[in-house]
């Protein structure tokens, strides 16, 4: 089962060398040379890939007020399988077939078994997800699987972004800034704030 | 003719005086008629509404100030805080040593002070602090950063004092400031 229209591709690819899926001022999305993928289709057009191998998810959710930074950076290791969906088309150039050498190195018997996880990850994360293909031609939507199973999301277009993960909410567009914690509430907007904390513990 | 003004009075002060005691006699044989009780509360009532009106406006204005601060430079909200919280909020001692002992270090101050004015990348305090060697001044960092004075983007790089980083400069500042007032008197 694949939502929407979204197919996976037979094929499974790998990283020829460390690839940047996504960068921008605030964060970093990269992947090392090779990281297993398979590329996601919509109407027979590359939409994304699922991708398995080492990377790093470095992400800047800091908002800078005039009484100081609030919030530090989140630094993860990505060594599960995770899913980007958008302007994929620029990443090809650097994905090569694999062979089943590349596979076993990651764990995997044979292409069956490495489709097989990449088909629950997409059923899991269409399941309850609807999507606008129009919002596919701009931007990157990243999920991440998470400790607990679920997904960290990061969405990113331009300056744009919007991160949600266990315990923390990060949305960012230019000088407008929302931090969510367990703790507080931070908006910032060109360094004017408002806090909202759970207890004062200044 | 002024004595008699002041015996006439006299009589109209006494006649007052009865006049007092036959109405009070008539109030007291009413409210026994009507079978409730008499309970001279003169002024009292009035005295306790405007007691609960304060307390509710103490009330009220507490609520406030433990919810709601207002800067200089904006607006903080703080939930009401509850009893355990309380308890939260005591450090221990080891922990305040370990932030006044990276504020106690002339460079470190001066870093934080570089740091009010914005985010800085390295070179830039480089510069500012000519006077000590590059591998110093990351070292400095680092101690700022462990304590959470100072945080590092990750991704451009630059420094940021924290909010309680500016708070526990500023709040150094201003008690060297106070003693140094206090010796010149």
């Amino acid at each position: 089962m694949m939502g929407q229209n979204y197919q996976l591709d037979g094929a499974i690819l790998r990283a020829t060398e460390a690839i940047t899926l996504w960068q921008s001022e605030r964060g970093i999305v990269k992947i090392d040379e090779n990281t297993l993928a398979i590329s996601i289709k919509l109407d027979d057009h590359k939409k994304g890939y699922i991708f398995h191998g080492n990377g790093k998810l470095i992400l800047d959710t800091i908002v800078e007020t005039e009484e100081g930074a609030i919030g530090k950076p989140v630094e993860k290791e990505i060594d599960k399988l995770f899913l980007m969906l958008g302007d994929a088309e620029k990443v090809h150039p650097y994905l090569k077939t694999t062979s089943k050498e590349d596979l076993n190195k990651m764990g995997y018997k044979d292409q069956k078994e490495f489709v097989a996880k990449a088909e629950d990850l997409c059923n899991r994360f269409f399941r309850e997800r609807v999507h606008s293909r129009q919002g596919l031609d701009e931007g990157l939507i990243f999920a991440f699987q998470n400790e607990s199973h679920k997904f960290d999301i990061l969405v990113a277009n331009g300056s744009k972004l919007v991160y949600k993960a266990t315990g923390i909410a990060f949305v960012s567009n230019e000088h407008k800034v929302v931090l969510k914690s367990p703790s507080e509430v931070v908006c910032s907007n060109n360094g004017k704030m408002a806090i909202v904390k759970k207890a004062c513990r200044l | 003719m002024s004595e008699e003004l002041k015996e006439e009075m006299k009589k109209l002060k006494e006649e007052i005086e009865s006049l007092k005691e036959q109405l009070k006699d008539v109030t007291e044989r009413r409210l026994k008629r009507s079978r409730g009780i008499y309970i001279d509360i003169g002024n009292r009532v009035h005295d306790y509404v405007e007691d609960v009106m304060e307390g509710v406006a103490e009330g009220i204005h507490g609520e406030l100030e433990k919810s709601i601060f207002i800067g200089p430079r904006g607006v903080r909200i703080f939930r009401k805080r509850e009893p355990h919280e309380e308890e939260a909020v005591e450090v221990s001692f080891p922990k305040v040593a370990e932030v006044m002992s990276a504020l106690g270090q002339e460079h470190r101050l001066k870093i934080l002070n570089e740091l009010m004015s914005g985010g800085k990348y390295i070179n830039e305090l480089q510069e500012k602090l000519s006077d000590i060697t590059a591998s110093t001044l990351s070292s400095h960092l680092k101690v700022l950063e462990e304590v959470g004075l100072v945080v590092q983007e990750k991704v451009r790089g630059r420094y940021l004092i924290t909010m309680p980083g500016r708070t526990a400069y500023k709040m150094a500042r201003r008690v060297t400031r106070f003693l140094e007032r206090r010796n010149q008197e």
